[in-house]
């Protein structure tokens, strides 16, 4: 298969910064760098651009979170999505057709009521709605499980891997040598500075090592002797065949631990987690989630009953306990930067590529990517962030 | 004339009550279990689907039995995209076409097959990159036309939810009731073992059920194969170890050994400590330009069509015999009375076998192109004739020879169903290419699971049928608790070390 972007000449002996993980954040962050003037980038990946959560993720976007540094974070990022086609010169099959939290139960209508309160405070565009309103927006869904929500019109999903397609080919274009099936099988560090990184295709040297390694993470912190306090997860997703359009805007479901959208070819996508976080690093799909994205998808919109499954799939987190990212330089290894610990990677990569490219380049980094600091970890500063729809407590599903 | 066949030379009895059902407006008339694509081919319906992006005209035969092959699928009584090929006609039900507009015959759509060079694959990411709104307004119209305008019906969302049978634990179970499966599923009974078959026909015995020709049998007698077939089921039926599933597919092979199956009574979940893989394999289509076109079919579907339907595919047709099996179908169509327009074998000369060429057709002056190119199946809705190209030359602009036909067989080989082993293993360091070039005929892997037959790359029958029982005896041998892989079983990989690093006895 013809990989978008990969570089077909010979792995170099040295590069300016070296970038390990071709997902969407590292190739964001690689084609924002090259855009900055940064020269002699490399993007190295084990697999293929794509291959780990970035392709495999829900492909939702919305900015209406409920902590300050979350909706500060995600509302630069969708306003970059909204022109990222253009940006790229790629469309990535951005949808601004809405995203909708839905309450089901009268805690969850005040907690989206309360949340929508936060929002308008923090300066990000969503509004409450009634139960009447979320009929509206949706009028597939069940109604039992629509008793309100928050709705935030212009948020929406866009096509994952057209998107780590674009930012492979604008970087690429750039400059940036993306080279793929190279396993970094160590971190050179040195006084208290990284030098570089091993790798099965023989070492290469660099001034800026960032560890954008997704669900493998948290190895290559290690290589680096630096310790990540995250545990990583199993997530699963389906999709459907091709039916009529009947689901216009992305739709969470607090009460199913559930998200899902419809693409504009009628494909129906989504998955469910179980009230635990499953703690494997497993690629398999499980027949429990399975049997639980089925039932609760059919639950949440009847019309599903009948439809055939396309597709299912698991990929990996790497998370924190307050399930933020974890973005920025590490004190301890100049020079090692970082930006994992994603669970909502996808919908962050534009505005972090961003962000950090410029932290990165200037050696101060941006307000907005500041309190993503792994420090914050290690001091036990983690971040309030309530409004999202993931499970949270440690188990398996096994 | 009718595409029936009203005395079949060799096969059995076909079926035999006629029923009436609606088509698009129109009663028709076809026998009770046969597949609706069947009846309504036999009724002159040759055009059964679009294709899904270009709207390129589906027939019958196209790639039967692949998963999610769109080929013919239909809408039945308002549940739509159910495979025609294997739904049987009950009487009385009311049939419609999808992905076209207004009609499947003529398919106002079909214009994006015209301009397709406008459309190359991958156009989407081009389009409208500059400007949010016209990319918008893109994906609204196409909406229109998304998922080909399917909705499931309230009536119809309320039939497919299906119960759920809770879980089955068994010794074994068997994926696929081919000869394989059944062979093995008999062996392990004989062995102790209480078995599970799974079987996706209405009744097991897999592509054996439409062979005509003589198969010997573990007893050395040589019978028609469908009979060798209705036997081995017959007596897997009445066997009080082996419980037969048929209508059933397994749905996947999930962690801890969990087989999930659809069941026409609901969704059983197996839990076996022992799995058998027979699955079978695919035909595989032959690339040329217009292989899609409706009349373009593959050997096993046809094979089925004439053996077990009792319905010719055409009036008259080309066989192209890439596959020793080719020439077998080519004197079955023969004696069902379709003319051969002439039979192609695309090898070079030099490899067909000397006396391929049965003498049955020779007698008959059907024409006979070894070492002739396929290029091109000329038709739209229907093919009219196969063009190949004589030994020797290459390229446009040389020779050819045009062969006026309404059905083209293709017998291009086959491909084994490793879905079920793919979902477990694609992971793994060890390939099961690897594997199969180191067995040979059925192998083994950890863990109490044994692949047979098709699925293990097999294409002779009687050859699936001693793998399978030897399978089905070392499967009822082997003991969870020791959890070693199993030996490869065939001959060829006797001694060998097993592919999985574990010992061979």
């Amino acid at each position: 298969m013809a990989v978008p972007g990969a570089c077909r000449s010979p792995l170099r002996r040295a590069y300016d910064v070296v970038i390990v993980g071709a997902g969407v954040q590292g190739l964001a962050l690689a084609y924002e760098l090259a855009k900055l003037g940064v020269r002699d980038v490399a993007v190295l990946d084990r697999s293929y651009p794509g291959g780990g959560g970035s392709g495999r993720n829900g492909e939702m976007i919305r900015s209406a979170f409920g902590s300050r540094e979350w909706t500060g974070l995600f509302d630069e990022s969708l306003r970059r999505w909204r022109t990222l086609s253009a940006e790229l010169d790629f469309n990535v099959l951005f949808s601004g057709s809405g995203y909708l939290v839905l309450a089901s139960t009268p805690e969850q209508v005040e907690r989206c009521r309360a949340d929508a309160v936060r929002q308008a405070a923090l300066g990000v565009r969503s509004q409450f709605v009634t139960a009447e309103e979320a009929r509206r927006i949706v009028p597939e869904v069940n109604p039992d499980l629509a008793l309100g929500g928050v709705y935030q019109e212009h948020a929406g999903f866009a096509h994952h891997d057209a998107v780590v397609w674009g930012y492979a080919r604008a970087a690429a274009r750039l400059g940036v040598e993306i080279h793929t099936g190279v396993t970094v099988t160590g971190v050179e560090v040195a006084g208290g500075a990284v030098r570089g990184v091993r790798t099965d295709r023989g070492d290469v040297a660099a001034p800026v090592v960032v560890n954008a390694a997704g669900g493998g993470a948290r190895t290559i912190a290690e290589m680096a002797g630096v310790r990540l306090p995250t545990r990583t997860c199993r997530l699963e997703m389906i999709v459907t065949e091709s039916v009529a359009p009947f689901l216009r805007p992305a739709l969470a479901s607090l009460e199913l631990l559930g998200y899902c959208h419809q693409t504009a070819r009628g494909e129906f996508v989504g998955g469910t987690e179980l009230p635990y976080s499953d703690v494997s690093d497993s690629l398999n799909g499980t027949y429990t989630l399975l049997a639980d994205m089925a039932a609760k998808f059919v639950r949440l919109l009847p019309r599903l009953a009948g439809v055939r499954l396309l597709r299912h799939w698991a990929g990996l987190v790497d998370q924190a306990d307050d399930l933020s990212p974890v973005i920025g330089p590490v004190p301890e290894v100049s020079g090692f930067h970082l930006t994992c610990g994603w669970v909502y990677g996808f919908m962050g990569a534009p505005a972090t590529g961003a962000l950090l490219a410029r932290g990165i380049h200037e050696g101060v980094m941006p307000e907005l990517i500041r309190p993503f600091s792994v420090t914050r970890l290690h001091e036990g500063r983690l971040i309030q962030e309530g409004a999202l729809v993931v499970a949270a407590e440690e188990g398996s599903a096994a | 004339m009718s595409l029936r066949i009203t005395t079949h030379p060799s096969a059995s009895p076909g079926r035999s009550r006629r029923v009436a059902f609606t088509f698009e407006g129109r009663t028709l008339h076809g026998y009770e279990g046969e597949p609706v694509a069947t009846a309504l081919h036999a009724a002159g319906v040759r055009v059964l689907s679009r294709s899904f992006k270009y709207h390129r005209p589906r027939g019958i035969g196209l790639t039967c039995g692949t998963p999610s092959c769109p080929g013919c699928q239909l809408t039945v009584d308002g549940q739509y995209g159910l495979p025609g090929c294997a739904t049987p006609l009950r009487g009385g039900e009311s049939v419609r076409r999808e992905r076209a507009w207004p009609g499947a015959d003529r398919d106002l759509l079909g214009a994006v097959d015209r301009f397709s060079a406008l459309v190359p694959a991958g156009f989407q990411f081009r389009l409208f990159r500059g400007s949010p709104r016209l990319a918008h307004l893109a994906e609204r119209l196409m909406g229109v036309i998304a998922g080909g305008g399917r909705t499931v019906g309230a009536g119809a969302a309320a039939r497919a939810l299906r119960p759920r049978l809770g879980e089955r634990r068994t010794s074994l179970a068997v994926v696929g009731g081919g000869v394989a499966g059944l062979a093995a599923a008999l062996a392990a009974a004989e062995g102790g073992l209480e078995v599970v078959l799974v079987d996706q026909g209405d009744e097991p015995g897999g592509v054996l059920r439409a062979e005509t020709r003589r198969v010997r049998g573990l007893d050395g007698v040589e019978v028609p194969g469908f009979r060798l077939a209705d036997g081995l089921a017959a007596r897997a039926r009445a066997h009080a170890s082996i419980t037969v599933l048929t209508a059933s597919t397994a749905l996947g092979w999930y962690e801890s050994g969990v087989l999930p199956v659809d069941t026409p009574d609901g969704l059983l979940v197996l839990r076996p400590e022992r799995l058998l893989v027979a699955t079978g394999d695919y035909d595989v289509p032959m690339p040329f330009p217009g292989n899609d076109v409706p009349g373009v079919m593959l050997a096993g579907p046809v094979q089925r069509l004439i053996n077990v339907d009792h319905v010719r595919p055409g009036e008259r047709a080309v066989v192209v015999a890439a596959e020793p099996y080719g020439y077998g179908l080519a004197e079955q169509l023969h004696a069902v009375g379709v003319a051969l327009a002439a039979v192609v074998d695309p090898r070079p000369e030099q490899e067909i076998p000397a006396g391929a060429f049965p003498a049955v057709l020779a007698a008959a002056r059907v024409p006979y192109l070894p070492g002739h190119a396929v290029r091109e199946a000329v038709g739209r809705r229907g093919v009219r004739r196969l063009v190949v190209a004589p030994p020797g030359t290459r390229g446009a602009g040389g020779p050819v020879v045009r062969l006026a036909c309404d059905t083209v067989v293709v017998a291009a080989g086959r491909r084994p169903a490793e879905e079920l082993l793919l979902q477990r293993l694609y992971h793994g360091d060890v390939t099961l290419d690897v594997i199969r070039d180191e067995a040979d005929g059925p192998y083994s892997l950890p863990g109490g699971v044994a692949v047979a037959g098709g699925a293990a790359g097999t294409t002779d029958p009687a050859t699936a049928l001693a793998h399978g029982a030897e399978a089905g005896r070392r499967l009822s041998r082997w003991k969870p608790e020791s959890d070693l892989p199993l030996t490869p079983v065939s001959p060829g990989a006797a001694g060998r070390p097993s592919p999985s690093g574990g010992t061979s006895d």
